[in-house]
């Protein structure tokens, strides 16, 4: 083997990768060490100077009441999306498989996913306020005729619902290219042993499409957790702090509080949770794949 | 020969990227005598800026304006942020005067103004807002108040005249136009945005403008002092007031934003809403034509307690920083003028805080003018605007909660917690704001 040979190949190419490498450094890992950086001081966002108090930062925000209530609507949120946005996606995805006009159907359902959030939370503030009211009073459903978003029981729901509507034809995309690699042969072979269409899907199917779940899985909790601008503009994270998510906290402690050092370490701790999240269930998931290979 | 044309096509991509990303973001001309403002303001007043610069550059071609709008206060503020984390502050910015901007005049970050002259074309006010160590930071362009502002239609229609001298002169006669309201066939005449913190929070600061601090004009400055709470009766009795209002307002009002109140107010559906004398200018831009109009508050008990709530609104302020200050003082000249502020203030429809202008007044603003001129009431300053950081959002919340069903010590006992909070993470300012206060 050439090793000189392949060195200048391995040296052109990390040319190539060096624009998005510099990108990455500047805009994501920059930042990030900024943020951890911060988050050891008690920057208030407006002077100049600072002191390091050390993990301070991090100790009070564990017994912070202000805190714990959006990290739980956090994780509730996220919880919750990501399986809605799974089942939906999955469903529309298996279900438009094999109906007439399927690309114009998948066209549709895919269409919220390019809309930017705030357009759809205040497209969906606008529908809560008038025309669902006016349907609720119609059928006579109180919460819904008061608007759902104003009702503290509801207004997370309705955030979990509105990002699922927008978000689930991207799942769906996902999942649509995951059935597309699994070999008909198997579903023409299951049929001729006598299995039902729930059979087929469940032993067939589900287990052939392992790294599409993955994927959407881990995108979905992540995504999920990282949301703000849904949230923010359809109910501004109330009534009270009723549907006010953990990213929305980072942001008044950072900039309406005038607490940017606690800010960027509520950021932090937000980090490193996905990257906890994330891990579990690359492990749980991947152990899965392997199990079914 | 292909492994050198691999790294000249790899080298090429990186100069492409690279160029744009690492080139000189100066907007200078060709000549390099071009120089250019970079200016922030808050969005709702960028008209008015583009519209005197515009003027401006007639006669000094060789300057531009690079304006940056912000939709909201907060925005600023954290546009704010980022510049001064980056190490890069704007040339000039206008935002609402208030605490964070005298922050950021004891900072050094603005450069003080009592050396221009530009002061001189300012209309009395409350000045201890507007300056820091004896000095003046900002130039006030627009003076600003909280109001009722009402669809004047609608209200005729339920036959209730309202004009410089006939406006609800205390709680109960306001009690009485609301019930004469709802006789015409209004069930809710009254449109809160209860997901906007302006607006759900309106009443309660124009009742502590209004009533508590015409009973303790200090009273910010001993709550701090811990002579007053949140949850004492003082701030109790609002909610007792704004439980009185709540039949006339919408149940489902949690869920409004401010454009369900703009569209209530102009459909007529509910004709009166709380807030700032500049909506007049959000509602002009949906209804040009529309008969609105702005009357004081009213929610002492006793009519002779009416004041009407003014204060110095936004303001413009040169950044020390800035490379162009001789620059950036001519415009802050032209646009404290008689010329530069009617060109600003026609553009905003705002009562303009300049002692000489010609802008041709918004007719919505017809009974808070003439009671100014006329000092047919004594003015209430808008004390919130030196409250600390973060109130707002607290108060935001609490009304919700209320609201949402809470009971009013309920509520004002997490008011209490969350101001508690606010103080323990900012004793600086706190220390600051007493050492500096003046007794009222």
């Amino acid at each position: 083997m050439d090793l000189s040979k392949r060195n200048r190949f391995s040296f052109s190419e990390f040319l190539f990768v060096v624009p998005a490498l510099v990108f990455y450094l500047v805009f994501v890992v920059y930042p990030l060490l900024g943020g951890i950086f911060y988050s050891l001081t008690d920057w208030n966002g407006i002077s100049p100077g600072f002191n390091f108090i050390g993990l301070d930062n991090y100790i009070n925000l564990a017994h912070d009441e202000y805190v714990l209530g959006p990290l739980w609507n956090s994780v509730i949120f996220a919880f919750v999306s990501m399986i809605l946005l799974n089942v939906f996606g999955l469903l529309f995805a298996v279900g438009l498989d094999n109906v007439a006009g399927k690309s114009f159907y998948r066209a549709l359902f895919y269409l919220p996913s390019v809309l930017g959030s705030l357009i759809v939370g205040y497209i969906f503030s606008f529908l809560f306020t008038v025309p669902f009211s006016e349907f609720g009073k119609m059928i006579g459903w109180e919460a819904l005729a008061n608007n759902a978003l104003g009702d503290p029981d509801l207004a997370l729901a309705m955030g979990c619902f509105v990002a699922t509507w927008k978000g689930v034809g991207w799942y769906m995309v996902i999942y649509i290219a995951g059935l597309q690699n699994v070999d008909r042969s198997l579903h023409e072979a299951a049929i001729i042993d006598g299995a039902s269409a729930w059979k087929r899907f469940w032993s067939v199917t589900f287990p052939l499409i392992a790294p599409a779940f993955t994927i959407n899985m881990i995108l979905s909790v992540e995504r999920a957790f990282k949301e703000y601008d849904l949230m923010f503009s359809l109910t501004g994270g109330g009534p009270g702090r009723a549907s006010e998510l953990l990213s929305m906290t980072i942001y008044n402690e950072s900039f309406t509080n005038k607490r940017a050092g606690y800010g960027s370490a509520l950021g932090v701790i937000l980090f490193l949770i996905i990257v906890a999240v994330t891990l579990i269930q690359l492990a749980m998931l991947r152990r899965r794949e392997n199990d079914i290979n | 020969m292909k492994s050198v044309l691999k790294m000249f096509v790899s080298l090429l991509v990186i100069l492409l990227i690279a160029v744009p990303v690492f080139a000189n973001g100066s907007t200078e001309g060709g000549n390099g005598d071009t120089k250019t403002i970079t200016f922030l303001s808050l969005s709702t007043q960028g008209n008015g800026i583009k519209a005197a610069f515009e003027e401006y550059q007639k006669t000094h071609p060789d300057v531009e304006l690079d304006l940056v709008p912000c939709t909201t206060v907060t925005d600023f503020e954290t546009v704010m942020t980022g510049y001064i984390a980056a190490g890069t502050l704007p040339d000039m910015y206008l935002t609402q005067i208030g605490a964070v901007q005298q922050e950021y005049a004891a900072n050094g970050y603005v450069r003080m103004l009592g050396d221009t002259g530009v002061m001189e074309n300012v209309v009395p006010g409350d000045s201890e807002t507007i300056m820091y160590n004896g000095d003046y930071f900002t130039f006030p362009l627009i003076t600003e108040g909280v109001a009722i502002t009402v669809n004047n239609e609608v209200i005729k229609e339920a036959g209730i005249v309202l004009d410089e001298t006939h406006y609800p002169r205390c709680f109960s006669e306001f009690l009485e136009m609301l019930d004469q309201l709802v006789a015409a066939g209004i069930q809710y005449p009254i449109a809160i945005a209860g997901k906007d913190a302006s607006s759900v929070t309106s009443f309660a600061f124009q009742y502590i403008y209004q009533v508590i601090y015409g009973k303790d004009p200090n009273w910010y400055a001993n709550l701090l002092r811990g002579e007053h709470t949140w949850n004492d009766e003082l701030y109790l009795d609002m909610f007792e007031k704004y439980g009185q209002l709540k039949p006339y307002i919408s149940p489902n009002c949690l869920g409004m934003d401010q454009n369900g109140v703009y569209r209530a107010v102009i459909s007529g559906e509910s004709p009166i809403m709380f807030g700032a004398l500049n909506v007049v200018a959000s509602i002009r831009q949906i209804a040009p034509d529309l008969d609105v109009l702005c009357l004081p508050s009213c929610f002492t008990d006793d009519p002779a307690d009416q004041t009407i709530i003014l204060g110095y609104g936004d303001g413009v302020s040169i950044c020390s920083t800035t490379d162009i200050p001789d620059v950036c003082i001519d415009f802050l000249k032209y646009l404290a003028s008689d010329e530069g502020s009617t060109i600003y203030g026609n553009a905003t429809q705002s009562i303009l805080a300049t002692k000489e202008n010609h802008v041709n007044s918004d007719p919505a603003n017809d009974i808070v003018t003439y009671i100014m001129q006329n000092e047919t009431l004594p003015v209430s300053p808008m004390y919130s605007r030196q409250w600390i950081p973060g109130v707002k959002e607290v108060m935001k919340t609490a009304q919700q909660n209320w609201f949402a069903g809470a009971d009013a010590q309920t509520v004002c006992d997490e008011i209490q917690a969350q101001h508690d909070r606010l103080v323990a993470a900012n004793p600086d300012w706190v220390k600051n704001f007493l050492d500096t206060y003046t007794e009222k």
